[in-house]
């Protein structure tokens, strides 16, 4: 059974589901090649997803959910891979001490 | 006699028969009502019909313009709200097969306000089951059926904010309100041939709105062009103290756009690879559409986009927040009732998405923003087909080829590929509009996309609006 945010992307988005060079110092891995410490963390995934979630899940339904797991480390590493992060790039998330009521009243 | 022809209206037209009280705000509703009856639930647009509240919005809306009191543009005007609104007493079922229950005592804040506007809600409109959040794979996926483009109801209607955009082309509606995480208003509106309008990222409040990725969640407009698009933006946009993301006011100029700016011309940059794997038909009309905008544009061709990995970073966001959204669906089993297979497993991937892969995306979002705001600081707008294909079929999984067709082989590295304007916007926060540029085989629409800085939304609907004061594609019916 296949799983379909990137496959969605890829066949009516018209984007591509392995992109090509994302960082000249970072060529990411040939499509379809996953690597095999990913394959491993997706194993792993995947017997968590079954040790907790099982009584929800049939064989097949496991094997596209251990599938997809691949598919997001993948992902994960491309996007690792292009962005070089430094140890001072914050996230976007902004937290505020202040809830925004208490802001509402200050004004 | 005015029929329901009317609804094809753009909004200042049908405004004006009701202000001339050629026409009452109660028939107008009448009319959308039947036609939300009679040709909504063919096309899987519809999911309840709010004829109650409808009819005494309407005979209030009348009362007032009777009495002199008239609340603006949208006054008496019929809409539909994508069923991820919060409406009290009504339900509102995130087109979810386990949610088809689910009714809140009180009104999403974009409701709230068109009312306040003066507007009539005719409907709850159909929606990609949980906003697409699990990863369907198949344009059947809500408990409603598919959704059908009305040009062509053989095919998609695209997603998620289906109904929305169906029953705008349609006239079940003058205008619908939908979200957009990453596509789900540019899709429907390229595919069913409407204009939609994708906000900046905190212009409109979603409170009440389901939440399917709080970083990313946007609600906009889908309507018959982009003129009533800017009216309905104008009623629903500025800060709300329920929704925290919320800050910036958004005023639209009550007259119609003129074409360009007095004595002033718009800026546009045509993206490098914009038809790259096009379909034909799009890369024909995309040639057309900067044909026309060369009339009121300067036009920069062969603009190269950050070729940054947008699609990976929405990924992981979506699979974390939306993960936690929708983490009680996913424990308890109840996904399992959901109509796409790929829905009852997707949540469970996503349960396992690493906290540090997350904030990784968070933080490359940052450099993104900026690469991206760089370069729209020079454009007006930045220009490429909404979408590159025509709206695929009934009945076909996404990632399946067409019958008797090879499987897409996978791109070769370093080969060229269209921009991925989509992710990329939504990752920004940006907003962008998609219009109507044309019809290809199988009488399908193909859109323009307007993509702009943050903000800039003023500026995109005059450009928009300038558009479709050139052509007419906006305003043919299916």
């Amino acid at each position: 059974m296949p799983l379909a945010r990137r496959g969605f992307l890829k066949s009516v988005a018209g984007l591509p589901l392995v992109p090509a060079v994302l960082a000249p110092q970072a060529p990411p891995a040939a499509p379809g090649a996953p690597s095999a410490g990913n394959e491993a963390v997706a194993e792993a995934l995947a017997e968590a997803v079954k040790r907790q979630f099982g009584a929800h899940l049939d064989a097949a339904e496991l094997a596209a959910v251990r599938k997809e797991l691949a598919r997001n480390l993948e992902s994960a590493e491309r996007l690792r891979q292009a962005a070089r992060l430094g140890n001072a790039d914050e996230p976007v998330a902004r937290f505020e001490a202040r809830p925004p009521r208490a802001q509402e009243k200050r004004r | 006699m005015i029929g329901e022809d009317v609804l094809f209206s753009g909004i200042r037209e049908i405004g004006a028969h009701l202000r001339a009280k050629r026409l009452s705000a109660v028939d107008l509703a009448e009319m959308s009502l039947r036609r939300l009856d009679t040709i909504g639930s063919k096309l899987g647009a519809v999911v309840t019909v709010t004829r109650e509240r409808a009819l005494a919005q309407a005979h209030r809306a009348n009362q007032e313009l009777l009495a002199g009191k008239d609340r603006g543009p949208l006054h008496g005007i019929p809409y539909g709200a994508k069923d991820l609104l919060a409406t009290k007493g009504v339900p509102t079922t995130w087109g979810a097969e386990p949610l088809r229950n689910q009714v809140f005592d009180f009104d999403a804040t974009v409701v709230r306000r068109l009312e306040e506007a003066g507007a009539v809600l005719v409907a709850k409109l159909a929606m990609v089951e949980l906003a697409g959040g699990l990863g369907y794979n198949n344009p059947d996926a809500s408990f409603t059926g598919p959704g059908r483009t009305p040009w062509n109801p053989a095919h998609w209607s695209g997603g998620s904010s289906s109904g929305s955009a169906a029953a705008v082309a349609a006239g079940l509606v003058p205008f619908a309100i939908g979200s957009e995480t990453s596509g789900s208003i540019l899709t429907p509106a390229a595919f069913c041939g409407v204009t939609g309008l994708r906000p900046t990222y905190g212009l409109v409040s979603r409170h009440g709105a389901m939440a399917l990725c709080w970083t990313l969640d946007k609600l906009g407009p889908l309507a018959r062009s982009a003129d009533d698009c800017g009216l309905v933006l104008s009623a629903i946009a500025g800060p709300d103290p329920q929704d925290p993301t919320t800050g910036e006011a958004f005023r639209y100029r009550e007259k119609p756009a003129k074409r360009g700016r007095p004595g002033q011309r718009f800026k546009v940059g045509v993206l490098r690879n914009a038809t790259v794997g096009t379909d034909p038909d799009v890369e024909d009309h995309f040639k057309q559409a900067l044909s026309a905008l060369r009339d009121v544009a300067d036009v920069e061709e062969d603009v190269p986009f950050p070729d940054l990995p947008y699609s990976e970073a929405v990924g992981v966001i979506v699979d974390a927040e939306g993960a936690a959204a929708f983490r009680d669906l996913i424990e308890s089993g109840k996904v399992k009732q959901l109509r796409d297979a790929a829905d009852r497993v997707g949540g469970y991937a996503m349960m396992m998405t690493r906290a540090a892969d997350y904030v990784d995306a968070q933080r490359s979002r940052v450099a993104m923003r900026a690469e991206l705001d760089a370069l729209l600081s020079r454009y007006d707008a930045l220009l490429a087909p909404t979408r590159t294909r025509l709206a695929p079929p009934i009945g076909r999984d996404f990632d399946a080829p067409a019958p008797g067709a090879p499987p897409a082989p996978e791109p070769a590295p370093g080969a060229p590929r269209p921009p991925a304007t989509i992710p990329a916007g939504n990752l920004a926060g940006l907003p962008a509009i998609a219009v109507p540029m044309g019809f290809g085989k199988d009488r399908l629409p193909t859109s323009l996309q307007l993509l702009g800085r943050a903000f800039s939304e003023e500026t995109l609907l005059a450009l928009a609006v300038a558009y479709q004061e050139m052509t007419d594609w906006h305003r043919q019916r299916p």
